[in-house]
């Protein structure tokens, strides 16, 4: 079919498909900050809610964990066993934790033994945007998106010839890290490489409920040891074919605390490894364009209980999971107004643990397509997908979407609906013993409407205000319960989780300074709505989903100096499902604040920073009996040389 | 600063504490709490949540979180057993490694025992003296002087030691294998805190109670051979029927099944004696104390963590934890079976402590 192609859009569908990949993407938002040759606004109307990180937020934290970053940039929930490097889950709008997806370059990282992943576990190292996308379609992405998903995504900028970058961080309780990174290239290839270490004691002190007088303590046994290697190559081949390839290698031991009650405390520890490496082609033609992904994931994780002395190791477990992935992907633009894809994957995963019987396999393919209309300021897209787990179920994922821009009065409306499933994991299955192979899939339909009202820029002052309300069903929610002297998991949990976000900034700027305030604002009631549940927790909140967040901003620039104090609440959340008063933990009040300057000579700059965090050494837990750090001072110091705004090609 | 840091947490504890309920319908102003049940809720492992209720012998209502209601703090992790003895409670807080002793009639803490690793159950020998079995591999039982809540000596076990029982001024202990095996029980001179034997009895003996007859029956769960988290080998628990005085074998009966992944751990005993009781997979069950062979149908049908036979009555108190992430139950049957009420309590009940 011959077709004329105007360029605007050839280039956003070329963009869009490079950008997160492994499926068929349609979810892009260009940020100000980094130059996409495409326009915001028509890439924003393919995006039904989602929140981006952008390099120079994320360039605070400059090696930091997923989860330090998203608890100081959003308002998003996040779970943690304590200090810095805690074990951290995400509950993406009052789902669970394995019910948000974490893509690597458009790679799944979940592990297929618990479904999760641990935040403290992703380094922000090199990732160019993280993207959180809220309620994200199964038929884009498959298993385990009832909450979204986050994207870590690296982009090649094929006008940088050099640029070096160094960290190095210092805080309170002998708290170190440090990190380089070098990207290197021309305008037919990129490299990018770096790597961080990291020491953090954690043995801030805190006050003790659960002793007499509330003594204030000092957290032991909650050390933490990271290091890790990533490395990526872009490269521009003839005849538009593209390669890109990643790396990331990555080793954390870290010790694990006791609860706050604990009088003395057995030692023990876990070891995470990773090993992941991933490949993709992609060859454009005049109006398709075909990507070819293949992936292989290692991931080991390792606990050991110690003796009283903490020298003999009296107990070890664990176990180690691999996934080998494969996908193409094909996109043709068909017309002026319509875009079609369509592709299909395989995953092929093991485990073998020393809670499995043996080694456990699964093969998971699927099949997915969609079709997208734009027209002026309206987009529609339909999405499908067909899973199949190689002899034990298959289902069908389908999306629909709509955007429309009103230019007039500068609004975006959006609306989606979308089915989704999670399968249970290799624990929930085959764990010994308790484990049941013959548990459902979470399954439910996910609603979805917003509205953004982004004005044009009137003088100096930019602001924009969105707000989105949500329906997400959860049937068959996975639980483990008692049967006897152990655990099983078992379907028991219909669940509504429904609420809305909303976001508004407002920037104002006056010769050489800048002013930004910016607000998040979360309302989740997350329900069980099972009628076979005892009465005392039907239509309960689910423990651990506070009903409101809220996550305040502001700061300052004035030339090269800066300074932003931020607020944080999360409101009151229960931790059993009967609402038990005694166990509620109660709202947490958070401020933080920091200052920078940033030194230039040349290409050379240096970003000097200083932190303050719960500036008020507020006492709270995230994880009840688990104290959070208090008052804590950061000092980093951020050498860059020929670092400039980058401008991400469409490889 | 403190002053925006105490308005915060001042308007947070109203938020918190206007659903709780301080007042104590219970509380018998002459008596206090010293008529009645506790039940002691293990709560979730590593959640700080345990806690124990108290339920008046003819109330059908409980008052949860007794301890935290009085002391003003929770109670700790993995609430394990409490014992009544010379007007205290010892209250064993297994994953917080603490016996909080408490005055029974107005549950007001009056001391902590610390030091203590892994501790399980506690008795009392008199006025003074006690006895703690502590250790997950290698067992101990600690000599505890009862006025003064000090540790006074200590007497290596075998591994895993749980519950012990005074019979003729000597103190047997089961030595469950803990997290490994044992199928031995300690025999200690209550006079000189000296082991004096040591008896091999079923495999992984936990609890004991003494019948009609002064005869000694034994809990063994059954051992299970771990390959890391990996049950390797699993064999079927039984009750032995023992000489309390020799160690003597008089018999054992199978109870359970390979593969039910049920590993019993209370025995029961009516008043009379001529009752024993048991936890196994499908419910309680009980044998009479002159049975050679195992009861084939529950006498209480259902899915038991822990339960107790209440002195006098041999009313059965049924524990029930339906998950560990909300409140458990305590259902109260008539000895022949029959539902007499049953009352909510907190989360993981375990064992019932009757005063």
């Amino acid at each position: 079919m011959k077709t004329k192609l105007s360029k605007a859009p050839f280039i956003y569908f070329i963009i869009s498909l490079v950008s997160v990949t492994g499926h068929a993407q349609d979810k892009i938002i260009p940020i100000e900050e980094i130059t996409i040759q495409a326009s915001r606004k028509s890439s924003f109307l393919q995006d039904i809610s989602s929140l981006r990180i952008d390099s120079l937020q994320k360039g605070r934290y400059a090696v930091s964990d997923l989860a330090t970053l998203l608890k100081a940039e959003t308002n998003i929930n996040i779970t943690q066993y304590g200090g810095e490097g805690s074990l951290s889950s995400v509950r993406l709008r009052g789902t669970g934790p394995s019910h948000t997806q974490i893509n690597w370059n458009g790679i799944p990282l979940n592990s297929p033994s618990t479904g999760s992943v641990d935040l403290s576990l992703m380094s922000s190292l090199l990732t160019d945007e993280i993207e959180v996308i809220y309620g994200a379609s199964g038929s884009m992405f498959g298993s385990g998106t009832f909450g979204g998903s986050l994207n870590l995504i690296n982009k090649p900028d094929f006008k940088n010839k050099l640029s070096v970058n160094s960290f190095t961080e210092l805080g309170s309780w002998d708290h170190f890290k440090s990190g380089a990174g070098l990207r290197v290239g021309n305008g037919k290839w990129q490299y990018h490489a770096g790597g961080f270490f990291q020491s953090s004691p954690n043995t801030y002190t805190f006050e003790n409920p659960y002793f007499q007088g509330n003594p204030v303590q000092t957290r032991l046994n909650d050390s933490l040891v990271s290091k890790g290697f990533q490395n990526y190559v872009f490269i521009k081949l003839k005849h538009n074919w593209n390669f890109q390839a990643g790396m990331w290698l990555q080793n954390r031991h870290k010790n694990l605390p006791a609860p706050m009650s604990a009088t003395q405390y057995l030692p023990s520890s876990q070891i995470d490894q990773s090993s992941r490496v991933y490949g993709r082609l992609t060859k454009g033609w005049s109006g398709a364009l075909m990507e070819i992904n293949l992936a292989r994931l290692s991931d080991s994780l390792t606990y050991q209980e110690f003796d009283w002395t903490g020298s003999t190791v009296t107990r070890s477990s664990g176990f180690n999971s691999t996934v080998n992935s494969a996908g193409i992907t094909g996109k043709w633009y068909l017309g002026e107004h319509w875009t079609m894809d369509a592709g299909t994957d395989l995953e092929i995963m093991s485990a073998k643990g020393s809670s499995f019987t043996g080694q456990l396999h699964e093969i998971r393919s699927s099949g997915f397509g969609s079709v997208r209309y734009n027209k002026n300021n309206f987009n529609a897209i339909a999405g499908i997908r067909q899973v199949w787990v190689i002899d034990k179920v298959h289902r069908t994922l389908v999306n629909i979407s709509s955007s429309y821009l009103s230019s007039l009065l500068n609004l975006t409306f959006n609306a989606q609906i979308s089915n989704k499933f999670r399968l249970p994991t290799f624990n929930e299955r085959y764990w010994q013993p308790g484990g049941n192979p013959g548990l459902l899939p979470e399954t439910g339909i996910g609603y979805e409407t917003g509205i953004e009202w982004a004005p044009e820029p009137s003088g100096n002052i930019k602001s924009s205000l969105a707000i989105n309300a949500f329906i997400q069903d959860v049937d068959n929610w996975v639980q483990w319960v008692p049967a006897g002297t152990y655990w099983s998991p078992r379907n028991i949990k219909n669940v509504r989780c429904q609420g809305f976000d909303a976001n508004a900034v407002l920037n104002y700027s006056h010769g050489s300074s800048k002013y930004s305030l910016k607000g998040f604002y979360s309302y989740t009631e997350s329900l069980d709505l099972n009628l076979l549940s005892t009465e005392n927790r039907i239509q309960k909140q689910l423990p651990y989903i506070p009903l409101n967040q809220l996550l305040a901003k502001g700061s300052y620039e004035h030339g090269q100096l800066g300074f932003n104090l931020t607020y944080r609440y999360t409101g009151i959340r229960f931790t059993t499902d009967d609402h038990d008063p005694w166990l509620v933990l109660p709202p947490v009040h958070l401020f933080d604040t920091g200052a920078s300057y940033l030194f230039r000579y040349k290409d050379f700059q240096t970003l000097i920073s200083f932190r303050i965090n719960n500036i008020l050494n507020y006492s709270y837990q995230l994880i009840r009996a688990y104290p959070a750090p208090g008052r804590s001072f950061l000092f980093s110091v951020n050498f860059m040389f020929n670092q400039k705004k980058a401008e991400y090609a469409e490889n | 600063m403190q002053k925006i840091k105490r308005l915060i947490w001042v308007a947070g504890s109203l938020l918190v504490m206007q659903s709780c309920t301080w007042e104590n319908p219970l509380f018998n102003n002459n008596s206090g709490y010293e008529h009645g049940i506790f039940v002691t809720n293990e709560g979730a492992f590593g959640n700080s949540n345990g806690s124990v209720s108290y339920v008046g012998k003819d109330s059908a209502t409980a008052v949860n979180h007794l301890f935290e209601m009085v002391n003003g703090r929770p109670l700790g992790d993995v609430v394990q057993s409490m014992t009544v003895a010379n007007d205290k409670g010892f209250i064993v807080v297994n994953n917080s490694q603490k016996v909080e002793v408490v005055d029974i009639k107005t549950f007001q803490s009056i001391g902590v025992i610390t030091g203590l690793e892994y501790p399980r159950y506690l008795v009392a020998l008199d006025k003074k003296k006690g006895y703690l079995t502590d250790g997950n591999f290698t067992g101990r039982v600690f000599v505890l002087d009862l006025t003064l809540l000090t540790i006074t000596d200590t007497i290596a076990v075998g591994s895993g030691p749980e519950h012990m029982i005074i019979a003729d001024e000597r103190l047997i202990v089961a030595n469950s294998g803990g997290w490994g095996n044992d199928s031995t029980l300690t025999v200690i001179d209550t006079k000189t805190d000296q082991v004096v034997a040591t008896w091999n009895t079923g495999e992984n003996p936990t609890d004991m109670v003494i019948d009609r007859n002064k005869n000694l029956w034994v809990l063994c769960k059954g051992q299970v051979v771990w390959d890391g988290w990996n049950i390797a080998k699993e064999t079927t628990s039984s009750l032995c029927k023992m000489d309390p005085l020799t160690g003597r074998l008089l018999g054992k009966i199978e109870i359970g099944q390979v593969g039910d992944y049920f590993w019993p751990q209370v025995l029961g005993i009516s008043e009379d004696g001529k009752k024993v009781f048991y936890l196994e997979s499908g419910g309680i069950y009980s044998i009479d104390y002159e049975a050679s062979m195992s009861s084939v149908t529950p006498l209480v049908p259902g899915l038991f963590y822990g339960f107790g036979i209440e002195p006098d009555t041999d009313v059965i108190h049924g524990l029930v934890a339906p998950t560990f992430t909300g409140a458990g139950w305590l259902i109260r049957y008539e000895p022949s079976g029959l539902v007499k009420d049953s009352i909510q309590v907190g989360i993981g009940p375990n064992r019932v402590a009757f005063n």
